[in-house]
């Protein structure tokens, strides 16, 4: 690893002071993921910034309704805090999807919304686009890409792999940004971005920029949740594809509903068209058929990995109708 | 005996409940059983050993063989233990060193088969030494001594003898030191083994959760069931990592392996390890064989039969990664996998 320095500040302000530098610096949480890709030379900063002394720890509620989480809240503190599940129980589930006990414990929820993308070319120090070269290694006709995108791929076919932000997406929560010009308040869906804007980040803070925290409006608490995240083993993976939908019925009608799915494209993708396809509809299976068919129109296969159609396809017809997930009765590890 | 361990297995397991290829209930999760059988050869020959008896009774074995974590230095303590009357706490094992005797390399399940039969031989030698001490102190032949329960007597009558601990101050400053090896008679080759397997199969998206495996298995005589079982869930777990995890994914435009880490090329968790049930077999007739390889022959067709009989699709490659599931039931859906 580089020789870099380490910067503890105790105020946002400093925070964002101390990474206004000459060089790279970067702003660090549980570590979970930049320490890995220091140590795997794909990131080499010249200065580290503690952001857990800087950013809010807390959950608050805040005064209209809703919760305020700090961005260097736990993942393990957001997993048990008794007002988050509930009210949004898709926070709670998601959360305690992530990784494992080790990596809950050590990572913040900025930091699970920030992450970098998994792309195994690129983790492993490829020069591709995302790493500021010219190819797509995953993207070539024999490349092994059964973990990347199926939709809005530009160049770049690298995912998003964090669990808790389609859940974020999907209470239509709002991000709370330092930047050098004060603050800004943007809504999560804004917060990602694909190749197309950028395609080495997955986020939209510049550098020198902070995530603070993230607002999550009271519109839907207590709706009825759906998550589900599909991984290949049944602990420490990152999703294969992941659903999350807040659904409001009025008698059997789908009142209001916001949906969105990860690990399909560069950026979490709130799913527009299928929420206005079906407010109004009842809530039954042929929805949650047509919800999934809709879903999945315009999606593109690489060459390994068309299973991500049927697989979308299932988790957003699951997560429309309602239907509890699947439950695995008798295995008994559960 | 393939076919009197099917009838066994699939009794204990429950066979007869299941289903047609195809689980016919509605929803998303479907079960289904599979079974599939093995052979191994085993066996292993060639060992030598030494054994050193002192004359304030302590016991040591010498043999160059090596512990990967099989537990051989336990067997090696016990088997020489046993013969000389001991328990187990008065025998030191020696292993791991090749100023020690020669002995085999610890692969194809031929350590236990190998090593044993010099440890028993080489340690009734060291026995007959000791009774040439102690038969004219007690004014008997030394032919009709045994060694048992700590005491070295004249067979069949405890009380005519002596405890181990005065039987061996009857050496003298020069201790009991004996070579010996790996004869014919103690040991043969050839185990079998059936296993069924149990899996939850969600059609939708592909994941597979085994629920449980039985197994019924062989290995001639079982020197410590303790260690065999052992033997035989680590085998198993192997084998299941080898039909759902396992995989060396390579690039094909250059040759590079592209998951070459732990995070993902992927092995079992705890949460992915099943029910595992052993029904093992004891031959005492045969002698050693081993164990170590033979339970991770059919665990993954076990499993793979299992999902077939689930869902009706047909799976042609391991592992049972949730994409290649998904994509073989969607196959099977649009008209078949051939």
């Amino acid at each position: 690893v580089k020789a870099f320095a380490y910067v503890n500040p105790t105020s946002e302000k400093d925070a964002v002071a101390a990474l206004k530098i000459d060089g790279v610096a970067m702003p660090i949480g549980g570590g979970q993921d930049i320490l890995a890709r220091m140590k795997d030379y794909i990131t080499q900063p010249d200065r580290i910034v503690n952001i857990k002394n800087a950013l809010d720890t807390t959950i608050v509620a805040m005064p209209g309704g809703g919760l305020k989480i700090g961005a260097a809240v736990k993942i393990v503190d957001l997993m048990a805090h008794a007002q988050v599940r509930r009210l949004y129980p898709a926070i709670t589930e998601a959360a305690g999807l992530i990784g494992t006990p080790q990596i809950r414990n050590q990572g913040t929820v900025g930091g699970n919304v920030s992450q970098d993308a998994r792309c195994w070319y690129y983790r492993a120090g490829w020069p591709c686009y995302r790493a500021g070269g010219n190819i797509c290694y995953a993207d070539t006709p024999d490349g092994r890409n059964r973990e990347h995108a199926i939709l809005h791929a530009q160049r770049c076919v690298a995912v998003n792999p964090s669990d808790t932000a389609p859940a974020l997406i999907a209470l239509d929560a709002r991000f709370v940004l330092q930047t050098a010009k004060g603050e800004r308040v943007i809504s999560a869906e804004d917060y990602f971005v694909g190749p197309d804007i950028d395609i080495t980040r997955l986020n939209i803070l510049r550098p020198g920029d902070l995530l603070s925290s993230i607002r999550i409006p009271p519109m839907w608490a207590g709706a009825r949740f759906y998550f589900e995240k599909i991984r290949d083993r049944a602990v420490w993976d990152f999703p294969l594809l992941n659903v999350a939908s807040a659904m409001t019925l009025s008698g059997d009608r789908i009142e209001r509903i916001r949906i969105a799915v990860n690990a399909v494209a560069a950026r979490p993708l709130r799913l527009a068209a299928v929420e206005r396809a079906v407010t109004g509809k009842a809530n039954s299976a042929a929805t949650g058929e047509m919800a999934g068919n809709l879903a999945v129109q315009g999606a593109v296969p690489l060459q390994f990995n068309s299973y991500k159609i049927p697989l979308m396809r299932n988790l957003v017809k699951r997560a429309v109708a309602g239907e509890q997930e699947a439950t695995w009765t008798s295995y008994s590890g559960q | 005996m393939w076919r009197s361990y099917l009838e066994t297995g699939a009794k204990v397991f429950g066979w007869d409940k299941r289903h047609a290829t195809g689980d016919a209930q509605s929803g998303p999760i479907k079960t289904g059983m599979g079974c599939s059988v093995h052979q191994w050869g085993g066996g292993g020959r060639g060992s030598r050993a030494h054994v050193d008896i002192m004359s304030d009774g302590s016991v040591v074995v010498k043999v160059g063989t090596q512990d990967l974590g099989t537990g051989i230095r336990t067997i090696v303590t016990m088997v020489a233990a046993e013969t000389l009357g001991l328990p187990v706490s008065a025998v030191k094992a020696e292993i791991g060193d090749t100023n020690y005797p020669f002995s085999g390399g610890s692969g194809g399940s031929t350590t236990t088969a190998g090593v044993t039969p010099a440890i028993r031989w080489t340690s009734g030698k060291a026995l007959d030494a000791l009774a040439a001490k102690v038969g004219p102190a007690l004014g008997v032949d030394p032919e009709t001594l045994v060694a048992t329960n700590g005491r070295v007597h004249v067979k069949g009558t405890p009380a005519k003898g002596l405890a181990w601990k005065d039987a061996c101050k009857l050496i003298g400053t020069e201790p009991i030191s004996v070579d010996g090896e790996w004869g014919d008679g103690l040991s043969s080759t050839g185990t079998s083994g059936v296993q069924f397997s149990e899996v939850d199969v969600d059609i939708e998206t592909g994941i597979v959760k085994v629920k449980r495996i039985l197994t019924v298995q062989d290995c001639g005589l079982v020197v410590d069931k303790l260690l065999a079982e052992s033997q035989i869930y680590g085998g198993i777990i192997g084998s299941l990592n080898f039909a759902m995890f396992e995989d060396r994914i390579l690039d094909r435009n250059t040759g590079q392996m592209v998951n070459p880490n732990m995070e993902m090329y992927l092995l079992a968790g705890m949460s992915d390890i099943p029910k595992i049930d052993i029904m093992l077999m004891n031959q005492p007739e045969r002698g050693v064989i081993g164990i170590g390889e033979p339970p991770t022959v059919s665990t993954a067709s076990a499993i793979a039969t299992a999902v077939r009989n689930a869902t009706g699709a047909t799976i042609r490659s391991l592992p049972l990664h949730p994409h290649r599931v998904l994509q073989a039931i969607e196959q099977e859906k649009a008209g078949g996998t051939l």
